[in-house]
């Protein structure tokens, strides 16, 4: 029985062949393939204009790719748009809505254009923004607009979520806000597709992350899956007054061994593992640390290893890349 | 099909809603075109057709000389304006201070085989509609001064019948024709602008992610800012 169930919650809700998008001479997108399980949470990954936006749009039925099939509940994204639209919700990435009118009529509106529609104060109270419901959408905050952004797509109740970027842009504790909210979503039986350029938030919020690069899926897997193909996935943060020769060419040896920018006696070791680890803190213990903290390999490192870079939190600059 | 007729009433009264709340869109539909209709009613109403200053350089004394400076200055269509001699007027025509320059010569308009026979009229080209008047204004006079000399009754002339009895004045016909550019521009260049906008905003975009018919979605658009426009007229 539980069985069952477990199948009929890995229905996959997408499924992406082949696609690929080119502009002129640029590749956007080439050759990717995936799928998307329903009820869950699946993050694509990637740095400004590695096709993130590109690949989402292509999904949502706003740009037309050059080959490749998209499947979405079973239709053919292609020619079966109408019904699939109605299933879901779009949050595009900086989008603006209508400057007169309320937030109230906003979702009164759009939810006119489906078949069944949410009732807006319900909405607006999902995100505390009940109080605003006749208020003009230029008079919210940035993490309001992007709270009410996030709700505006479940005007239709739909059952596939598309997330754009949702956190770009937000100081930290409104991203964390928006990662609450994200999780509400999907813990209400809603399937979320995001993508994002934060690597902590795909970490956090995603049960599946395709990694994307120049246009293609590098990675794709279970978020703790990824993270297991670390390399080095343990690692010691110290912090010394000095460092003898002897003792820093013995840490070498254990793992991967760097100085954290701009510090010269703050150091970070990555090790392969346990073993190497456990050497490495005794070496440590002896210098006498100020600080020392010890953690597994996060997905920054993953990705790190597999793109050789890391990614820079200027996400105003995707929508012209991407 | 009960559903479209839905999409699209909503869409039409948000659209009216937010014109209305706009206030900018409040000044130019409303405001602008009743500032402009005040505006040039100001200077063109009335049944006066002025065509502005001219100078009477009148050397003679004789009886048609003095007539034809009266009539200048009683037909109201000209403002005289007084000038010490030929060159100076001259000299106002060439910087547009004044419209035309009326020469009357020297014992012009008296019975003697020697005297002057042309009156002479200094005017700008360039400025046809003053011109016009000003050669049609001195043409008729001399032709019923030269009637006059010689006892004669004209036998041919023009009975005007207008097809209106009304009058109507600049004010009238312009209000008219600003009415109708304002609805025109309204649905013409309204639409274009604000689905310029839209694209910028990206709601465009967020409205293709919906399941609205492009086809409503341009319906409208267009109906609303007519209807509008109608209502401000």
């Amino acid at each position: 029985m539980s069985k069952t169930k477990k199948l009929i919650f890995k229905r996959k809700i997408i499924e992406v062949k082949n696609l690929c998008k080119q502009y002129k001479n640029l590749i956007a997108v080439n050759k990717i393939s995936f799928y998307v399980e329903k009820n869950t949470v699946f993050g694509i990954l990637g740095e400004n204009g590695a096709g993130k936006t590109t690949t989402l749009e292509m999904i949502e039925g706003l740009r037309k790719p050059n080959s490749g099939s998209i499947k979405i509940f079973g239709y053919n994204a292609l020619n079966d748009s109408s019904k699939i639209k109605e299933k879901i919700g779009v949050q595009l990435q900086s989008s603006a809505y209508y400057k007169f009118l309320t937030l109230r009529e906003i979702l009164l509106l759009f939810g006119s254009f489906y078949q069944t529609y949410k009732d807006p104060i319900k909405l607006l109270q999902m995100v505390g923004l009940e109080n605003k419901a006749n208020t003009f959408i230029e008079k919210l905050s940035g993490g309001q607009k992007q709270r009410f952004s996030i709700v505006a797509s479940l005007v239709n109740n739909p059952e596939l979520v598309f997330l754009d970027e949702p956190t770009t842009g937000l100081d930290p504790l409104a991203r964390r806000n928006l990662w609450k909210l994200i999780t509400e979503i999907n813990n209400q039986g809603k399937t979320i597709v995001l993508t994002t350029h934060y690597l902590e938030e795909a970490e956090t919020l995603c049960d599946r992350i395709a990694i994307m690069d120049k246009g293609s899926i590098i990675a794709i897997n279970e978020t703790h899956k990824l993270i297991e193909k670390a390399e080095n996935p343990f690692k010691v943060k110290f912090l010394v007054k000095k460092i003898s020769r002897v003792a820093f060419s013995k840490l070498v040896k254990l793992g991967e061994m760097q100085n954290i920018v701009s510090k010269q006696t703050e150091f970070e070791l990555k090790c392969q593992n346990q073993d190497k680890l456990n050497q490495a803190l005794k070496i440590i213990n002896l210098l006498s640390p100020l600080q020392l903290s010890v953690s597994r390999a996060t997905l920054e490192d993953v990705f790190i290893q597999m793109t050789g870079k890391t990614i820079e939190n200027n996400g105003e600059s995707e929508k012209a890349n991407d | 099909m009960e559903k479209a007729k839905k999409q699209m009433i909503k869409l039409f009264f948000a659209n009216i809603k937010m014109m209305a709340r706009n206030k900018q869109a409040l000044f130019w539909s409303f405001m602008f075109p009743l500032m402009f209709t005040v505006i040039f009613g100001f200077f063109f109403s009335g049944d006066k057709t002025n065509v502005g200053k001219v100078a009477i350089l009148n050397n003679s004394q004789s009886q048609l000389a003095q007539q034809f400076e009266k009539t200048i200055i009683n037909s109201k269509i000209f403002d005289k304006q007084d000038f010490n001699n030929i060159d100076d007027a001259k000299n106002a025509l060439k910087k547009n201070e004044i419209t035309a320059v009326f020469e009357i010569p020297k014992n012009f308009g008296e019975i003697k085989p020697d005297s002057p026979k042309e009156l002479i009229v200094h005017y700008d080209p360039a400025n046809i509609s003053a011109s016009t008047i000003i050669l049609n204004f001195t043409n008729n006079f001399l032709t019923g001064a030269n009637f006059n000399v010689q006892n004669v009754q004209p036998i041919f002339s023009v009975k005007e019948e207008k097809t209106s009895t009304n009058n109507f004045n600049y004010y009238d016909f312009i209000l008219i024709g600003m009415l109708g550019m304002a609805l025109m521009n309204s649905s013409v260049q309204g639409i274009a602008i604000s689905i310029t906008k839209y694209r910028e905003d990206q709601i465009l975009k967020r409205l293709t992610t919906t399941p609205l018919k492009t086809w409503k979605f341009i319906l409208a658009e267009v109906f609303s800012p007519f209807d509008f426009k109608l209502m401000s007229n």
